[in-house]
């Protein structure tokens, strides 16, 4: 089921209705929950359901088999096996036809026979958010931070729907406890629920489908009918594209717990205001990059062992990250550019250190971190959306060529600075509206957010396109 | 990725000021509020609901999205709230009267002079030819019709792509094997049409638009994979899938669409619906294959391309890989089963420019390849 469509906003209502209902009564209300994410993750195809019931059990049991022992050595075992029990579907659905691809073409190509059928599998939609808590669950047990749940509590953490499909990835001690204890049915924040929801909904709807269609996949769809310029702002649309697209599904997601009483940890914090490539990580997908730095980047050895290992850490810790958003070469080299840029930025900063320089913070000096960044970061961008390596440098090429310029509109270029330039405001611009919507009563405000709603389905699109992280 | 290990933090975002407090709801008022604002938000957007209920297939679900909208709209008209709504579409530029599937919206273009109001038809004749035609004529005479005529920078070779979600993968795969400089290509596809509901979107009407505004020399069809259901008039007569007078009322539509190009002179290259992983689709796809085989094969400036056969594995069924150029195995199909990879659409638009080049004699400096 998609956020911006009819069939979610009744969904909504009846499962806000059950979940306040039984509030009080937890066994039902997990049950009427875990119900409710099974039918809204069933919606596009009821076999996956079983593949995430799957899962969930997978984690449970696993984490019970890992409590059961308290030898370090015994219990570090048992977590690896599970781990790698748990990445199995993942790897499965997601990375066999391009592993088998890849394989194929080496043998073929040493004049040797295929050992792997090549096979499509359909990706289930979700599968490496899901993986990745489930794996941090039992991670989790292991390192007694948290003890074992029971399996409802486990499944509605796993398949609880505001974050099932694109996160925020949250982590059980954060999410656990709130399943567990009656929400406070008299402190709901309607006013950031409403504006995270309405906001959410805008950018997917107006500002991404706006930018995506009028230049993003028309200079990405065909870069050499395009100049430079066209390909340059084309590039820049797509930072906000992808932005708009990835952070409105994190507000919805937000939005929509926040109204059953739950809070989720925040997953954008203005990434274009970044001021190095290890800054942008720290805004950027902030659950994902947590997840990597507790569950990969630190159990690797962290900065432990000395700047070598610290630089093949982070390069490896961003080459799976790269690859966990999709099985192909453009992701690999997408991962590996942010891994080796965030190398060169510590090896600089060191070097600096190391020579006494204190660089000042001017305000100048930090506007030029920020530039310098952004435009790296689209750089980076270029590679996680072309089809291609061949694309991307493709793409790039066009950078220096003349062409039209006919993309390039007025409306465009006002929408791509106004989602920068929000970024840039040293107050949430909505804090006082919020302020004055909280005041109003619910017939009124239910008023005003249809108003809103209505002005949104009739400059969004027709139909809606998949959310771009769906496919991750 | 945070590189330093340090407990986690999750930041607020950094604000110089403490937000104000916020103030709290109890479930029952945001109860209240989420009922108001769906109740207001369907009526407000009832005609848009409507409209967008009638393109969905005949079916239950169909008539009962349309039974429950009907009176909402009713009740939406007395209110006078379907006139304030129409109103703001309108203000935002959408016309509220317009088909569920929107309009054809083709971008500033400016025809060369002697383009305007002069194109040659091939049923009233080939007087007064532009620049380079004449010589395409001469050499399309082996052919049974003109050929493409040889663009020039000031005067390009001007190509549409039209048709369902297929068509919108395919669009820019051929424009990216043309060259920019003597050709503009327009990717004009649509979302979830086809010929079957002119209710939802015409593309006949979307044909004659573009051959007014456009005078494209070469369009490409592609469309057909959601027309698996009752046609649907624009006055809501409706005929049954399958039954001889879908066929009938098929084929006339696509007759129609394909005339309105071929009678300004325009080359049209109908791609076929290539095959797809569900075998339960295959009788459909293949029986409107063959009418648009012939269709396009009965008009001298129309020309058909088999898509399903070059897609086959070799036990003649699905295949989602196939080899490239170098003999490397490359996917070519989504997951879906039905729409392309980027390597697939590359595929599709080469074949289809090869297609056009066979029946029409494609100028090669109008290419970026070898034909």
């Amino acid at each position: 089921m998609l956020f911006p469509t009819t069939d979610f906003a009744i969904f909504l209502a009846v499962v806000f209705a059950l979940s306040w209902l039984l509030n009080q009564h937890r066994t039902a209300w997990k049950w009427c929950i875990l119900a409710a994410s099974y039918v809204f993750y069933g919606w596009w195809d009821p076999r996956l359901v079983s593949l995430l019931a799957l899962v969930s059990t997978l984690a449970w049991a696993s984490a019970l088999w890992v409590e059961r022992t308290n030898q370090d050595r015994a219990r570090r075992r048992r977590t690896l096996a599970s781990v790698a029990v748990l990445l199995l579907p993942l790897a499965w659905f997601k990375y066999y036809g391009f592993f088998a691809l890849n394989v194929a073409n080496a043998f073929e190509s040493l004049g040797l026979r295929p050992p792997l059928p090549l096979l499509q599998v359909l990706l289930p939609i979700g599968i490496s958010f899901y993986t990745f808590m489930a794996i941090s669950y039992v991670v989790d047990v292991s390192r007694y931070q948290i003890q074992v749940s029971r399996w409802l509590d486990v499944s509605v953490y796993l398949a609880f729907f505001p974050h099932l499909i694109a996160g925020p990835i949250v982590r059980s001690e954060e999410l656990i406890p709130q399943i567990r204890r009656p929400r406070d049915a008299g402190r709901i924040d309607v006013s950031r629920a409403s504006f995270l929801i309405v906001g959410g909904l805008f950018k997917k709807m107006v500002i991404s489908s706006f930018l995506a269609s009028q230049i993003v996949d028309p200079v990405f769809g065909a870069p050499n009918a395009h100049g430079g310029l066209e390909v340059l702002i084309a590039i820049y649309a797509y930072a906000i594209v992808i932005y708009a697209d990835f952070s409105a599904y994190s507000d919805i997601a937000i939005g929509v717990a926040l109204l059953l009483g739950f809070e989720f940890p925040a997953n954008f914090d203005r990434p274009y205001t970044a001021v190095s490539l290890r800054d942008f990580w720290r805004r950027w997908h902030m659950t994902l990059s947590r997840w990597l730095r507790d569950y990969l980047y630190i159990p690797l050895g962290g900065s432990r062992h000395g700047e070598f290992r610290t630089a093949v850490n982070i390069t490896i810790t961003m080459l799976l990250g790269g690859l966990w958003h999709g099985a192909g070469w453009t992701f690999v080299a997408w991962g590996a550019f942010h891994g080796i840029g965030q190398v060169i930025g510590r090896w600089r900063a060191r070097r600096a250190e190391g020579f006494g320089i204190v660089e000042p913070s001017s305000r100048w000096i930090v506007a030029r971190k920020q530039l310098v960044t952004f435009n790296l970061v689209c750089l980076g961008w270029v590679f996680f959306r072309a089809d291609s390596i061949a694309s991307a440098f493709e793409i790039l090429g066009r950078l220096g060529a003349a062409g039209t310029t006919a993309l390039v509109t007025p409306l465009v270029l006002l929408t791509i600075a106004a989602m920068l330039g929000v970024q840039y405001l040293p107050a949430d611009p909505t804090a006082r509206l919020r302020e004055g919507f909280g005041g109003l009563g619910p017939v009124l405000q239910g008023g005003a957010l249809a108003l809103c709603l209505f002005v949104i389905t009739t400059l969004g699109p027709q139909g809606v396109t998949p959310f771009i992280y769906f496919r991750f | 990725m945070q590189t330093m290990e340090r407990p986690i933090v999750v930041r607020e975002e950094s604000r110089p000021q403490q937000p104000p407090v916020p103030r709290r709801a109890s479930a029952w008022d945001v109860l209240v509020t989420i009922v108001v604002c769906l109740c207001l938000w369907a009526l407000l957007a009832a005609p848009l609901l409507e409209r967008s209920a009638e393109a969905g297939p005949v079916g239950p679900r169909r008539s009962a999205a349309l039974a429950l909208l009907r009176p909402l709209v009713a009740i939406s008209d007395e209110l006078l709230l379907s006139r304030a709504t129409g109103s703001v579409e309108r203000a935002l530029g959408r016309d509220p009267g317009a088909a569920p599937g929107g309009e054809l919206i083709l971008p500033a273009f400016e025809l060369p002079p002697d383009e305007v109001g002069s194109r040659a038809t091939h049923t009233a004749g080939t007087s007064g030819p532009a620049t380079g035609e004449a010589e395409a004529v001469a050499r399309g005479v082996a052919r049974g019709g003109p050929d493409l005529r040889v663009p020039t920078p000031s005067n390009k070779l001007r190509v549409a792509v039209i048709g369902d979600s297929l068509s919108q993968g395919l669009g820019p795969a051929i424009e990216r094997w043309m060259n920019p400089s003597v050709v503009r290509v327009l990717s004009l596809g649509r979302q979830s049409t086809g010929l079957s509901r002119e209710d939802y979107f015409n593309w006949e009407a979307g044909m004659r638009q573009i051959v007014e505004e456009f005078r494209p020399d070469l369009v490409f069809v592609l469309l057909g994979s959601n027309d698996a259901q009752a046609q649907i008039s624009r006055d809501g007569t409706s005929i049954p899938v399958g039954s001889v007078r879908w066929l009938e009322g098929y084929g006339e539509r696509a007759a129609n669409l394909l005339g309105e190009a071929t009678r300004a002179g325009t080359h049209v290259v109908w791609v076929g619906i290539p095959i797809v992983k569900e075998r339960r689709h295959w009788d459909f796809y293949r029986r409107v294959n063959d009418i648009y085989r012939e269709t396009a094969s009965a008009d001298p400036f129309g020309t058909y391309l088999d898509a399903w056969t070059p897609f086959e594995g070799r036990d003649g069924g699905y295949t989602a890989f196939v080899r490239n150029d170098r003999g490397d195995l490359v996917e070519v199909r989504a997951s879906d089963g039905v729409h392309f990879t980027q390597t697939g659409y590359s595929f599709l638009a080469r074949m289809a420019i090869v297609a056009a080049d066979q029946a029409f004699g494609m100028p090669q400096k109008a290419v970026g390849f070898r034909i």
